[in-house]
């Protein structure tokens, strides 16, 4: 897989929360070769609700999660989702020349990633760069773009504001500032925004008793009668979806 | 390489395969800051040098 989507902007890394006595001597014994990391107190595991494995999460080149599950439950669509917009070259395999062009990229100063890219040669894939990363913040605006077309307001606002600073100095930031905008002017936004902030609460209680668990359905319930739930009806409905598998686990 | 030898032995080691995560994350939610330490057989540092990456994270245990 690494071999037909690495350069498409794919990195595989294998995540454990066991010990690292164990986990190098199974590695050797099978002759894994992939990158492997430690989750140290499971904390990402957590994040994630992992309960059985192997567990997998994709996550696109902005950093927004487009798969969660088993390992056998995506497609190649998934993976071209997570990929468009993606470096073909990962950060560390950059010539030394394009640190200073990796260094803003960290602090997310786009404009002097590309000011800085500008300068590198060709040998030093200037040109391969630069494009690599007008096609990231392309992505990282048409993400926002979408969430505010599917009527995802939290997220668009979010996006588009974070953007905004990101792209301080670039055109491009009148573009994401005009989402923020669109945002504020939408009449059924501010309601919406409302209510997915309520669910976005629930999640993040994360309830594990059965009364909790009851009691967040119900709430959740009440979200999604809302005739101005909008997306957040949607989002209430994939959590109760989860809470419900979580109680029939319970049982 | 993500072999299909390697992919066999976690299948061994499957713990409630296609189990729904208790609070999973949804699709469309940002990734948190992840830190992850000892990174091992790779040129990545840390987490953060995966910037611009798309990224298959796949949980595992040796057992």
């Amino acid at each position: 897989m690494q071999e037909t989507w690495g350069s498409k902007g794919l990195s595989i890394i294998g995540v454990t929360d066991e010990g690292k006595g164990d986990t190098e001597k199974w590695i050797a014994a099978k002759g894994a070769k992939y990158a492997y990391g430690y989750d140290k107190g499971g904390a990402l595991a957590r994040f994630f609700g992992v309960t059985g494995i192997p567990h997998v999460v994709i996550v696109d080149a902005t950093g927004t999660i487009v798969y969660a599950g088993g390992a056998g439950g995506y497609s190649d669509e998934v993976l071209a989702k997570a990929t468009a917009g993606a470096l073909p070259k990962p950060l560390w395999e950059w010539s030394p020349a394009a640190k200073t062009v990796k260094g803003a990229l960290l602090k997310r100063q786009y404009k002097l990633a590309l000011d800085e890219a500008a300068k590198l040669s060709e040998a030093d894939d200037g040109p391969t760069i630069k494009a690599a990363v007008e096609a990231l913040v392309k992505s990282k605006l048409e993400l926002a773009r979408s969430a505010y077309a599917r009527g995802d307001f939290l997220g668009a606002e979010n996006l588009a504001q974070t953007l905004s600073k990101e792209l301080d100095g670039l055109p491009e930031k009148a573009d994401a500032q005009k989402i923020a905008d669109d945002v504020k002017a939408n009449a059924e936004a501010a309601e919406v925004i409302k209510l997915q902030k309520q669910v976005a609460k629930i999640r993040e209680k994360a309830p594990t008793k059965r009364k909790d668990i009851e009691g967040a359905l119900e709430d959740l319930a009440r979200i999604q009668k809302s005739p101005k739930a909008g997306y957040a009806a949607t989002e209430a409905a994939q959590l109760v979806e989860q809470l419900r598998a979580a109680l029939k686990k319970d049982r | 390489m993500f072999s299909m030898k390697w992919l066999a032995a976690l299948a061994l080691a499957v713990v409630g395969l296609g189990a729904a995560p208790v609070h999973a994350q949804a699709p469309g939610t940002k990734l948190p800051p992840v830190v992850l330490e000892g990174l091992a057989q790779t040129g990545a540092k840390s987490f953060d040098d995966f910037l611009g990456r798309a990224v298959l994270i796949e949980f595992f245990a040796y057992w």
